[in-house]
């Protein structure tokens, strides 16, 4: 066993060419500044995090809150220079570490904005900030702060390797489901509304796109990567990677996930293509800031080797990340009703859902009763995203049980009517209307009180 | 040596252990469906279809028409004014009439031309209750600019107070009441001409954009008239009647068309703009008028969802209908169960508008959307 591990050690210790990793630590800080500049460029600021007077909340960080508008947007400032730092290699574990807990804080505001490519950005950064990326082409290395090597241990390049597959892989898995395999759903549904578009909308009328648009986006996500792995299919598959994700990237409104994938794919490309590629950028790069005598050739140090602890918590987090998706397992019914272990899951675009949820609130004492009128509260997009979630309808009512409290109405209780149709299917009550939310509680287990699926 | 894959200890075990499980599940998801859809995608259509024909057969006739009642209820101000009498008068309530029955066809034309930095067509036009209070400060105060944010003081529902209220003919002779009053009929007019002025050049842009992202025509459309019927639904019957969450009785001052006794009248117009929006005609009166259902009808599960509303617009209109000819106001106070049952039927006509539609035509329903996946 001991024997085992130590092989397992040195498997993962071997050096490696720095570029692969290098290369993907500039392309990370770049997308980063990017889609913070974007965030900022579309108003989300504001529209997130300081205009709502409600924030819906991940269980277990309802102490999560938004500074005041001043705090925001300078932390916004804050998270671009992190990614920059990212890029530059500019006190690199610093910018890593205060990019992660920066996005991963905006990200834990209000989970009416979750999104899986946000849960990934936030892992990324998350594992980047254990690993040595500054040692190569960084600012870090000219300024002296730390030593340069052209060689880095193996495990870090694994390690993002993995969490791409992981993204891929599962939203693959995922796929493999009777709606969107032999219904075509939903793209059945959204295909022809982008019918209209130049050259390639025609197609999109037909129902025939959407059956081998759906199979396509199965295989596509569950083996892209082994694809990606195999040097001799792997420039094929990168021109696969790029199509798709711009096709999907003109069809849907998923903002910088496509761009983000296409380039951090990349790091499945072999060490000599990033050093070519790393040494054209060096090129340009140094022919504005000179190389130092240190910088011009190749440099070898010892880095710290991956320990057994080192071991154990990478095969933990791995561990994490290969069952946590499995949770939906141990909740009954369709997950994609109950939204029950849905989210991080890598469940990517894959059900078109819609709900219309309608609070009524009657007062304990004298009876009467009135609907709330949620645009009061919410924003359009809290409002859509919450009408068909059941945990975040159960967050609203308690919300304004306190709200009315406030007010001075006694012993509310509160109602909600909520309407969902799932891939097209006709709108059903999401659980009984006349439950009082006010009785139930949020936790891990199995929500009993949402309604079957009928149909 | 070159490393590879294989070279990682116990690789085999580990590749075989994963693929057993990912087929597992695989296999785990969703084993149980087999009904999803009973109504498969029929036809294909062409959504610059339905733009085009709104556009040019209700959207471009409705403001024209606003424009035009605009000016006859401006002429008949200015005749008020210079002689206040109470034919002058009479002549100019009616043309109120006609302005208010020409607004409720615009009530969804909120956005396009329709929006602007200081608000909405709707907010700058048709903003109710108005303040009385604050009516009398500007005219108390001789400030007939309206150069203020106080829409509650203007627009089509501030006519209603200066031309219908009590003591609106004597008020007239008063230089100061009616010069406001002219002034806000000029503005009504104005505000009416620079939307008639923004779809002739926006019209074109408008009916030819097929695609369905927050910013293209049908969006912003469909976003618009959602809203519409929020108004009437909330506003106009909700909260008059007292049914929104808080409120302890009936608050008959909040109805729109207070002062000249319109607002159950009001509600019904308001009703048949939303219907129109549907429909491309009333209830497809006209089965060639192009609408949503059309469009519905060729969309994945759509025939069901048409069904269920055109039956619950016959159950509003039979509400509606069930209410006795009085103004909204009375009936606010003395046939609230009657009230109550429209606004119930109107709940209930949420979600097919809401999710239902929006759901099927793979519309964004959402304003300041962030990023999808």
């Amino acid at each position: 066993m001991q024997t085992k591990i130590e092989n397992i050690l040195d498997w993962l210790n071997k050096p490696i060419h720095a570029a692969p990793l290098t290369m993907f630590r500039v392309l990370f800080g770049l997308l980063m500044a990017f889609n913070t500049v974007r965030f900022w460029y579309f108003g989300w600021i504001q529209n997130h995090f300081v205009d709502p007077s409600f924030h819906f909340t991940y269980f277990g960080f309802d102490w999560i809150k938004p500074l005041s508008e001043a705090w925001m947007y300078g932390l916004h400032v804050l998270a671009f220079l992190a990614a920059i730092g990212i890029m530059l290699g500019f006190f690199y574990r610093l910018s890593a570490l205060l990019f992660f807990l920066l996005f991963t804080y905006f990200e834990l505001i209000d989970l009416t904005y979750y999104l899986n490519h946000y849960y990934f950005i936030s892992l990324v950064s998350g594992l980047i900030i254990f690993m040595p990326l500054h040692r190569y082409f960084s600012l870090d290395v000219r300024l002296g702060r730390v030593e340069e090597t052209d060689q880095l241990p193996r495990w870090p390049l694994l390690l993002v390797q993995f969490q791409i597959a992981t993204v891929y892989i599962f939203a693959g898995l995922a796929k493999m489901n009777y709606d969107w395999l032999f219904q075509g759903l939903p793209l059945r549904i959204w295909l022809p509304a982008d019918s209209g578009l130049p050259i390639i909308g025609w197609m999109f009328k037909y129902p025939e796109t959407a059956y081998l648009f759906s199979w396509i986006g199965m295989l596509f996500d569950t083996f892209i990567v082994f694809f990606l792995l195999n040097r001799f299919t792997r420039p094929a598959a990168y021109v696969v990677v790029v199509v798709f994700h711009t096709i999907t990237g003109i069809l849907f409104q998923i903002g910088v996930f496509p761009l983000v994938m296409s380039l951090l794919v990349l790091v499945f490309f072999s060490e000599s293509w990033h050093q070519k590629v790393l040494q054209r950028l060096q090129n340009v790069v140094y022919s504005i800031l000179p190389a130092k005598q240190s910088e011009s050739g190749s440099k070898t140090i010892d880095l710290p080797r991956l320990k057994k602890a080192g071991l154990f918590l990478v095969a933990t987090y791995m561990l994490f990340q290969l069952t946590f998706p499995w949770r939906f397992i141990a909740y009954p019914g369709s997950m994609y009703w109950t939204e029950e272990a849905y989210r991080f899951g890598w469940r990517v675009m894959l059900v078109e859902k819609a709900g219309t949820a309608q609070f009524f609130v009657r007062d304990g004492e004298d009876g009467r009763e009135g609907e709330v009128y949620n645009r009061e509260f919410l924003n359009p997009h809290q409002e859509k995203q919450m009408s068909f979630q059941p945990d975040m309808i159960l967050q609203f009512a308690h919300f304004l049980e306190d709200h009315y409290k406030a007010q001075g109405m006694k012993d509310p209780i509160v109602r909600c009517e909520a309407w969902v149709t799932l891939n097209g299917r006709p709108g059903q009550l999401l659980f009984d209307p006349q439950l009082d939310l006010t009785e139930v509680r949020d936790s891990w287990a199995p929500k009993a009180w949402i309604n079957p699926q009928q149909r | 040596m070159k490393l590879k894959i294989s070279h990682f200890p116990g690789y085999k075990t580990l590749w075989l252990l994963s693929l057993g499980a990912l087929v597992f599940y695989a296999s785990s998801c969703d084993p149980d469906d087999d009904d999803v859809d009973d109504n498969p995608q029929t036809d294909s259509f062409d959504v610059t279809q339905l733009l085009a024909a709104y556009e040019s057969t209700i959207i471009q006739p409705n403001i024209d028409a606003l424009v035009a009642a605009a000016e006859e209820l401006d002429n008949s101000v200015s005749l008020l004014q210079s002689n206040p009498s109470e034919n002058a008068l009479a002549d100019a309530q009616s043309n109120w009439r006609a302005l208010a029955l020409a607004y409720s066809g615009c009530q969804s034309f909120n956005f396009g031309p329709g929006e602007s930095t200081f608000g909405s067509f709707a907010e700058n036009i048709a903003t109710f209750p108005v303040s009385v209070e604050k009516i009398t400060g500007y005219i108390d105060a001789e400030d007939f600019t309206l150069n203020n944010f106080d829409r509650d003081t203007r627009g089509v529902y501030g006519l209603d107070y200066l031309l219908f209220q009590q003591n609106a003919l004597s008020d007239l002779s008063n230089a100061n009441y009616a010069a406001y009053t002219s002034t806000v009929a000029s503005d009504v007019l104005e505000q009416a001409q620079e939307l008639e002025e923004g779809w002739s050049s926006y019209g074109q842009e408008f009916a030819t954009d097929a695609g369905t992202e927050v910013s293209s025509g049908i969006t912003e459309l469909y976003n618009a008239w959602i809203k519409g019927f929020e108004v009437v639904k909330n506003f106009k019957v909700g909260i008059p009647a007292g049914l929104r969450v808080g409120q302890t009785e009936p608050d008959p001052t909040q109805v729109a068309g207070l002062y000249s006794g319109t607002s159950r009248e009001l509600v019904r117009n308001h009703l048949e703009h939303i219907e129109v929006m549907y429909f491309g005609d009333l209830l497809d009166a006209d089965a060639n008028a192009i609408g949503f259902d059309d469009y519905l009808l060729t969309t994945v599960g759509g025939a069901e969802v048409l069904d269920q509303t055109k039956e619950q617009w016959q159950v509003i209109w039979s509400a509606y209908n069930d209410l006795p000819n009085q103004p909204l106001d009375d009936l606010v106070v003395n046939e609230t169960d009657k009230v109550e049952t429209l606004y119930t039927a109107l709940s209930q006509h949420t979600r097919f508008f809401k999710s239902e539609l929006s759901s099927r035509l793979g519309l964004t329903i959402t304003f300041d959307s962030g990023d999808g996946d």
